[in-house]
């Protein structure tokens, strides 16, 4: 037996601790390290996380005290901008090199795992619908838009062939084109957020552009669907 | 599921004010990301009774569980923009919050966690998962408790005590007063015991 693979089975049995999240922090990163590179350590770990995650369900649902609802509202609107900020959107596009395009791998079916629990819920003066941003015939992305007033656009993006800049770009139903934003992109992946300055009926088409006018990805808002808990 | 005609958002618009079955997680996160208050409040909503259910069962103590609660839902919508759906459910990731603020507590707290076994009491009694897991995935709550129940008692303690508490091994072997190489094999063995019981689909018929 080699040192290496003394190594490799020594860290090994630290695996389930690492899934867990309860290793100190120098075995964590000698942990981090060494799962980076083995692709055996790699597998088992994703399954062990997987398996940590659903335990924290385990525990029953307890109905929060009276008011529960009211008083984290009252600390959200605490650090709430009253507008969607300029200082909040510095942080989504800032973000935009971590984020990650929602729902590539996970499909919407697994998002029926957060059915409400209480009555049903609903966004009182609009809908959330959400559509595919396609290049050439393949999803790239995803656009969320909210139908309420004030209505916003969210959209994530994931497509390795894209520029690093894009302009996002609404096209209304009587063709005007209209630049609402541009956005950076890593390894083609980003998000990017913005108040629609038109209302949802009036456009026709979402696209993406290079900042030479090429059409990099586009959603036609017919296709819109609604991004429901369930039956989505 | 909606017809595709009742997708049709100008019809839909003047049809259906409040979507009665609520809009997805991905869509929620997408609406506070943008600071939108609606969003919050469906997310808040959707998710206080688990996230209050965790506090309570790591920090034993309803006051303390709702600072926690509290806590936990206003960070996920601090970083509602840095989610990451490749790494697992909405839920998992609110409920990872939890449990870490909930440790954290308890810690500032000194106070000791509520114990394993009790944990699993209260799930093995409880129903009500069986209507929160209308799901598609194997890893219903119902199914997970009953693979909790089919690993031995030992190992199933020290898993909880890992998984929920956030025990380090250490602290475990402490705990069950046992050597840390033996802590260290249960909740390894646990683990990988829960996992290859979950991947079977006998379990979540159960």
């Amino acid at each position: 037996m080699t040192n290496m693979s003394k190594t490799h089975l020594e860290l090994q049995a630290n695996l389930a601790e690492y899934a867990l999240g309860v290793l100190d922090g120098r075995t964590r990163a000698e942990m981090l390290n060494h799962v980076t590179d083995c692709a055996e350590c790699t597998q088992e770990v994703e399954g062990l996380a997987t398996t940590a995650q659903a335990l924290l369900r385990v525990p029953v649902s307890v109905d929060p005290p009276i008011g529960f609802e009211s008083r984290v509202m009252d600390r959200i609107h605490l650090e709430r901008p009253r507008s969607v900020s300029v200082s909040r959107l510095s942080r989504v596009l800032a973000a935009a090199a971590l984020l990650v395009a929602f729902s590539f791998s996970v499909g919407w079916a697994m998002r029926q795992l957060t059915a409400s629990t209480t009555a049903p819920v609903g966004l009182a003066s609009g809908h959330i619908e959400h559509g595919h941003l396609t290049s050439k015939g393949l999803a790239v992305g995803l656009v969320y838009a909210y139908t309420g007033h004030p209505s916003w656009m969210f959209v994530t993006v994931d497509a390795p062939n894209a520029p690093a800049v894009v302009k996002c770009v609404l096209v209304a139903n009587d063709g005007h084109r209209r630049v609402v934003g541009t956005f950076g992109l890593l390894s083609g992946k980003g998000g990017w957020g913005t108040r629609l300055p038109v209302p949802i009926q009036g456009i026709r088409a979402v696209q993406l552009t290079s900042t030479s006018g090429v059409v990099v990805a586009q959603f036609a808002t017919a296709s819109w669907s609604t991004a429901s808990s369930r039956g989505a | 599921m909606m017809k595709r005609s009742e997708l049709n958002p100008r019809r839909r618009s003047t049809q259906f004010l409040v979507d009665p079955s609520g809009p997805s997680d991905d869509a929620l996160l997408a609406g506070m990301a943008m600071g939108d208050d609606q969003s919050a409040v469906v997310f808040v909503r959707r998710y206080q009774r688990r996230v209050f259910g965790l506090a309570v069962s790591i920090l034993g103590d309803r006051a303390a569980a709702e600072d926690a609660a509290q806590e936990a839902l206003l960070r996920a919508w601090r970083h509602a923009f840095v989610f990451d759906g490749r790494r697992g459910s909405v839920e998992s990731w609110l409920l990872t919050i939890t449990r870490n603020v909930s440790i954290d507590a308890l810690r500032k707290r000194r106070s000791v966690a509520t114990d394993p076994d009790e944990i699993m009491t209260l799930a093995q009694v409880s129903h009500a998962g069986a209507t929160e897991d209308a799901v598609t995935t194997r890893m219903t709550r119902p199914a997970i408790v009953a693979a909790l129940e089919m690993i031995p008692h030992e190992q199933r303690r020290a898993v909880l005590l890992a998984a929920i508490n956030g025990h380090t091994a250490q602290e475990v072997s402490e705990i069950e007063s046992i050597p840390l190489g033996t802590a260290k094999t249960r909740i390894r063995a646990g683990l990988l015991k829960l996992r290859e019981l979950l991947e079977n689909e006998d379990v979540g018929q159960r």
